[in-house]
């Protein structure tokens, strides 16, 4: 069998593939950082160059010389290499400065690299021993248990030692920052100005006493900050907040002879390790490698039994594409979703720190966003009142003759036109006032109707236009659905004497049957999804009446900047809606297979 | 139909009785969507009537003037047509081996794919911005279509087809030696055709229709999709109604024709004899 | 700092890198020139002229490309991304609900240090404009242009009510009820007025001046509290007031979401409605009308509280601010520089659609204006007062909220006092995080 002796060559290949992989990311990541870093350095020695008004020593002396100053021709105006300074208030380069990064960081990591090739050479083994004996009809416990955890091991050493690379370039990077700030003020800057040639988060004293007044700081870390003895004994320091660590400096005061630390500022650096830390690709790449060889080492067992391995190999080809697709652009993002929910994040703050469950807990608290979760479930109801539409259409437009056809191209227009445009038509048409429906029902006597102004009506209102826009759809399903059916079984059942009803009800519902169970869960799911319709209709008014899930979700990310609550919403929803199709395949696809 | 059984002379009679009311009804929105577009900008809103009093037929060259939109119309094809490419390789394939073929686990791996139809997009929005402009793809076609190349309701529709099908075709094949690649190209494939209209067709609106994401992915005119002009005509600034229902009008006439091209293949039948032959 | 920034963004790269070389795409090449990359909202002929000033200033600095990059819908969200994905734009358009957003968080550059290098005159700019972009002594945008909220009368229908424009300085609540009563007339008997005085200012942008004129405001001077302001005894008189106006059939049906009434303009210049609530950008809407002579139309200021007197308008500017890790900063601060210039704010003049922010051209624009519109427009910018949003924090949440209290009134006839109270806490709530 070709499929025994390829199996264990795949594992060792993946398995090797997956280590190197992984090592790669923790070494790109690091000289990332470590590039970061050096032009930051250069960015601050720029800073120092113009605090001094164009000398060049105070630059050098806060580097030891390991900067290079180039004039910058006249006219230059491209940035290429290197970081430029301007004179004060000129908008004009005058000097290039570069700092090369010091290679601190050794090539390869040594631990990780060993790891990861003492498990090549013991899986290649392996795999050249099963090539010369037939292989056992089992799962080979011994050496997936190995793969796994010698994987394992590669990740967490490469972890290990790039945190610990990080934290001596954060270090490093903590001493220059000091240095320079220690510069600024011995130029004669002001401490503020001098913590601000840092780069870094700083605050007064007095801001400490008011910790959210603290900027780009999370709200722990300042109030970590504030409950430091002030001014602290050593320098630096850590603070300790919201599990994470924060590098903390002091402020020398601006006159030389002072020795004691200044009360007056506070730097707090965050660490690289907070920053720069490759956690998610080295987790992500070690988790695919594990995942692959494990499901190389999962198709062993079916080895000996060929048509079952062929079946799982041939499915997996034919998911590949799809999956592939899935895994980057969809399943990635939702775990990072999840990731969001855990912690306090926004778009454009540096650091994020773990909160754990506190989102959740808030919006089981929330009222709102349970009103918005009813709302989305009495919206649902609408589904089936479309779907009997629209196979009532799908039946009376079947055939192909000219009238039919352009029948059913008008339902299945308001599926078709721009939402944004038509929404505008509906506003017109149900307006209190001015809008035909209205001036059309009083016209015969009937009273005006608030179709979108009362928080009773305008959610009844908005399942009617949703009914509206789906019917055509779901007829364009069910016509899909209808052809399936072959002919003869409507002639047999005729010549049987069937009548329509019978026909209907033995011929074309059982046919439908896989039809109709993909219309109603696609259906349902996406009608808990609702948010166009009312993102332009009714904005969730009035008064909440038509606030639905998504676009309580959707405000919550994008008009309040509260992602963490929009990340842990989406998955309360997804809950919900999992729960309701799970119960849509265990009710009712067990019972059509069996039809 | 030849029969004369009594159901079946009553069925044409409900269908001229019901539908073209029923035609109207769905299709009145956009007839006055089609007559606004034709009006002048006051004329909207002060006339009691519903037609214009003189079509203003320039509204349309001014319109679609207005904004280049030749180019939205070019950068709506060219993303339409690759989703719709995508979506069939996509979901033809995956559908047929949830359908088909019996391999373990398939049950779960489907409702995890499934699942990821319930997760509002909204919330993959950034992430999914945070990678692309990490590949340096904002602002490119790639970009723009790489994210829409896989559509979970397509491999659904695609299963439930296959699963309708008849096997017996297949195992034809399959006895006559044919490999699964090549029932599923040359039988399983062609006999889907109905379903493969449809998911191209609702691939093709979805992604002319997509507003959100192209919003984010673009920057430029250059690379400015139709139904983004059309909410630009409806920001702040403007008020020009019949501008904005011109250009919707306009949108939709491809979609339109896809249809009328379409529907023949998802209305008739599957002539089964034909192939046992 | 901004150089810290997302976590996930180095791993994302790292990620894209590998995918990358699996896919063997190759990355751009860079460009030999500068590109600058400006973020704005501009839509149909304001992008055009927008772009108008960026050739010029591609003539002024050779080698450098300048890319507008326009958002009319969803501008905020594209902004925020592009700076969480690290590449912000080199320069971005700030409007003033977003000061604290991006001011606060440190996303804009002080251009303090630069006003002698750009040629930035602060005393010939507006000076509640100018306000509303500072903190201290730091300026944190270039203003660009401005709108107060005024009111657009249409005077065919005063007339036909027998009402004379109302003189500036005697102007009060009493007598705007008194003419929109007497404007509301339904001319075909059916029981529904055909012309209506006024419509319904739902939103907080729209009624805060009426607060404000009644002597109160609806936070506290710091911005740190609304309980005790937005249920206080003057921003009742005002909700009453407004809510007094509907519920006397003085206005069509309420629309209850924020975008309002979408034919509100064109009933108003279709002789549908006598006072229209608006800011400068929807003049150049009346522009045709007005100098064809079918619309006769003036603006005057909101009338003020009988026996108070507070602002009577609230004023909405923007500003060109930079980012402080834009790519080419300095480059980015001259553009910038150029962008709030009175050569492009002459050339933007054209548009029409909000007030140069530089007094001197706004004076310019004005005087070259026929109809006196423009003029009106500069006297009325005296009596106005910046956005609450220019400077407290998570203000579209307190905008949000605000609706409710009239909402609650006229949708389910709750007392004002108790909505208003409700809300107020609610803010109190937002405000305290």
């Amino acid at each position: 069998m070709r499929g025994r002796a390829a199996l264990p060559v795949l594992a060792a290949v993946a398995f090797t593939a997956g280590t190197a992989l992984t090592i790669a990311v923790a070494v790109r990541g690091l000289s990332d950082a470590q590039a970061a870093a050096a032009r930051d350095v250069a960015r601050m020695a720029a800073e120092l160059w113009e605090l001094a008004g164009g000398v060049d020593e105070a630059a050098r002396a806060f580097l030891d010389d390991r900067v290079a100053i180039e004039a910058v021709p006249e006219g230059e105006t491209r940035s290429g290499s290197g970081t430029h300074a301007y004179r004060t208030g000129s908008l004009q380069p005058a000097v290039r400065i570069t700092v090369p990064p010091q290679p601190r960081m050794t090539p390869l990591p040594p631990a990780p690299t060993a790891l990861a090739l003492l498990g090549s050479l013991l899986m290649s083994a392996w795999a050249v021993a099963r090539r010369r004996t037939p292989p056992a009809p089992r799962y080979p416990a011994i050496v997936a248990l190995t793969a796994t955890g010698l994987l394992g091991a590669t990740a967490v050493t490469t972890h290990r030692w790039a945190d610990s690379e990080l934290e001596a370039l954060s270090d490093g990077h903590a001493t220059h920052a000091l240095r320079a700030v220690e510069a600024a003020l011995a130029i004669g800057a002001d401490p503020e100005r001098a913590v601000r040639v840092a780069g870094l988060p700083w605050a007064t004293s007095a801001a400490l006493t008011r910790p959210d007044q603290i900027w780009t700081m999370p709200r722990g870390v300042a109030r970590a900050l504030a409950t430091v003895p002030n001014p602290p004994t050593a320098s630096p320091f850590t603070v300790e907040a919201s599990g994470a660590t924060y590098h903390t400096g002091l402020v020398i005061p601006p006159t030389p002879a002072a020795t004691t630390p200044s009360p007056a500022l506070h730097l707090a650096l965050l660490g690289y390790e907070e920053t720069h830390a490759p956690t998610v690709p080295l987790a992500a790449t070690a988790t695919a490698a594990t995942l692959l060889t494990a499901l190389i080492l999962c198709l062993l067992p079916l080895s000996t039994r060929p048509p079952l391995l062929r079946r799982t190999v041939t499915a997996w080809a034919f998911l590949a594409p799809a999956a592939l697709l899935l895994a980057v652009f969809t399943f990635g993002p939702l775990l990072f979703s999840l990731w969001i929910s855990l912690h306090e994040w926004h778009l454009v703050d540096p650091v994020h720190p773990f909160v754990g469950l506190d989102k959740y807990r808030n919006i089981i608290l929330d009222t709102d966003w349970w009103a918005a979760l009813r709302n989305t479930a009495i919206f649902t109801l609408h589904v089936p009142l479309a779907m009997a539409v629209a196979l009532a259409l799908a039946l009376l437009t079947r055939g192909s003759r000219r009238a039919v056809r352009l029948a059913r191209l008008a339902l299945f227009l308001p599926g078709i036109t721009s939402v944004v445009a038509i929404a505008v038509v509906w506003k017109w048409l149900l307006n209190d006032g001015y809008g035909p429906v209205n001036r059309l029902l009083e016209s015969v006597g009937l009273g005006a109707v608030a179709w979108l102004t009362s928080p009773g009506i305008a959610l009844v209102t908005l399942m009617g236009i949703s009914v509206w826009m789906v019917v055509g759809y779901q007829m364009v399903v069910f016509q899909a659905g209808l052809a399936a059916i072959p002919r003869d079984w409507y002639d047999a059942a005729r010549v049987d004497g069937a009548g329509a009803v019978q026909r209907f009800r033995h011929i074309t519902l059982p046919g439908l049957r896989h039809t109709l169970f993909f219309v109603l869960v696609t259906s349902v799911i996406g009608s808990f999804q609702v948010f166009g319709l009312v993102y332009v209709m009714t904005e969730g008014g009035p008064l909440g009446a038509t606030d639905v899930a998504v676009y309580h979700i959707y405000r919550e990310a994008w008009e309040f900047l509260r992602f963490g609550n929009a990340a842990a919403m989406s998955w309360i929803l997804f809950a919900v809606v999992f729960a309701a199709t799970w119960l849509h395949f265990r009710l009712l696809e067990r019972r059509t297979v069996r039809a | 139909m030849r029969s004369g059984t009594r159901a079946v002379r009553t069925l044409p009679a409900l269908r001229a009785a019901v539908l073209p009311g029923t035609c109207l009804v769905m299709a009145a929105p956009f007839l006055w969507m089609a007559a606004t577009s034709l009006m002048g900008q006051l004329e909207v809103f002060s006339s009691r009537g519903v037609l214009p009093a003189a079509p203003l037929w320039s509204n349309y060259p001014e319109a679609l003037t207005a904004q280049p939109f030749g180019r939205y119309f070019l950068n709506s094809l060219i993303f339409a047509v690759a989703v719709v490419a995508g979506q069939i390789v996509t979901a033809t394939t995956a559908g047929y081996a949830f359908a088909r073929i019996d391999f373990p686990g398939r049950q779960k791996v489907f409702m995890l794919f499934l699942a990821t139809m319930m997760v509002p997009v909204v919330i993959v929005l950034i992430p999914r911005f945070l990678l692309i402009d990490a590949l340096g793809w904002i602002d490119t076609y790639q970009g723009l279509i790489s994210t829409e190349l896989v559509s979970v309701w397509g491999i659904f529709l695609m299963r439930q087809y296959f699963r309708t099908l008849p096997r017996e075709l297949e195992d034809a094949a399959r006895v006559d030696g044919a490999g699964p690649f090549r029932v599923f190209l040359s039988v399983a494939l062609p006999l889907a055709k109905p379903a493969v209209a449809t998911l191209a067709l609702f691939a093709f609106i979805d992604a002319w229709k997509n507003l959100l994401w192209p919003m984010l992915a673009t920057r430029s005119m250059e690379m400015r999709v139709v139904e983004v002009g059309i909410a630009a005509f409806h920001s702040t600034y403007e008020i020009n109604w019949p501008y904005q229902m011109a250009a919707g009008v306009v949108a939709v006439l491809p979609i339109a024709l896809l249809f009328l091209f379409t529907q023949r293949y998802f209305v008739r039948g599957i002539q089964l004899e034909g192939i046992r032959r | 700092m901004l150089y810290y920034m997302l976590t996930l963004r180095t791993g994302f790269r790292t990620l894209a890198a590998t995918l990358l070389l699996a896919t063997a795409a190759c990355s751009p090449s860079p460009p030999a020139a500068i590109t600058l990359r400006v973020a704005l909202w501009a839509g149909g002929t304001e992008l055009e002229i927008e772009q108008r000033v960026a050739d010029r200033y591609e003539t002024l600095r050779p080698g450098t490309r300048v890319v507008l990059e326009s958002a009319p819908n969803g501008y905020e969200e594209r902004l925020l991304t592009s700076i969480a994905a690290g590449r912000p734009p080199d320069v971005y358009l700030l409007d003033s609900p977003d000061i604290p957003t991006f001011v606060d968080r440190g996303l804009a550059v002080d251009f303090q240090p630069y006003r002698e290098a750009l040629g930035f005159r602060a005393d010939s700019v507006f000076p509640q404009v100018l306000d509303a972009f500072r903190r201290g002594s730091s300026l944190f945008a270039l203003p660009k242009d401005f709108t107060p909220m005024v009111l657009y009368v249409n005077l065919d229908v005063l007339s036909s009510a027998g009402i004379d424009t109302p003189a500036s300085a005697q102007w009060t609540w009493d007598d705007f009820r008194r003419a929109a009563r007497s404007t509301t007339v339904d001319h075909d008997g059916d029981g529904r007025p055909d012309v209506y005085g006024f419509d319904f200012p739902r939103n907080l942008y729209q009624w805060v001046p009426f607060v404000w004129s009644a002597g109160g405001d609806i936070l506290s001077p710091g911005g740190d509290a609304a309980s005790g302001f937005m249920d206080g005894p003057a921003a009742l008189e005002a909700y009453a007031f407004l809510t007094g106006l509907a519920e006397d059939g003085l206005t069509p049906g309420a629309q209850f979401v924020q975008q309002g009434d979408p034919a509100r303009e064109a009933r108003f210049a279709s002789g549908g409605q006598a006072f229209l609530l608006s800011g400068h950008w929807t003049l150049p809407v009346f522009r045709d009308l007005v100098e064809t002579g079918e619309l006769d139309l003036a603006i005057v200021r909101i009338p003020h509280h009988p026996s108070q007197s507070g602002a009577t308008s609230v004023l909405y500017a923007s500003g060109w601010a930079v980012p402080p890790n834009a790519a080419n900063l300095r480059q980015a601060i001259d553009l910038a520089g150029f962008l709030a210039s009175p050569e492009a704010q002459r050339i933007r003049a054209r548009s029409g659609l909000a007030i140069p922010s530089r007094a001197d051209v706004a004076a310019e624009v004005a005087a070259r204006d026929t109809t006196g519109v423009e003029a009106a427009f500069i006297s009325l910018v005296e009596g106005a007062r910046v956005t609450w949003g220019a400077h407290v924090r998570d203000f579209s949440r307190v905008e949000a909220l605000a609706v409710e209290i009239m909402d609650r009134r006229l949708l389910g006839g709750e007392d004002l006092a108790s909505s208003a109270a409700d809300v107020a806490r609610r803010v109190d709530e937002v405000l305290r995080r």
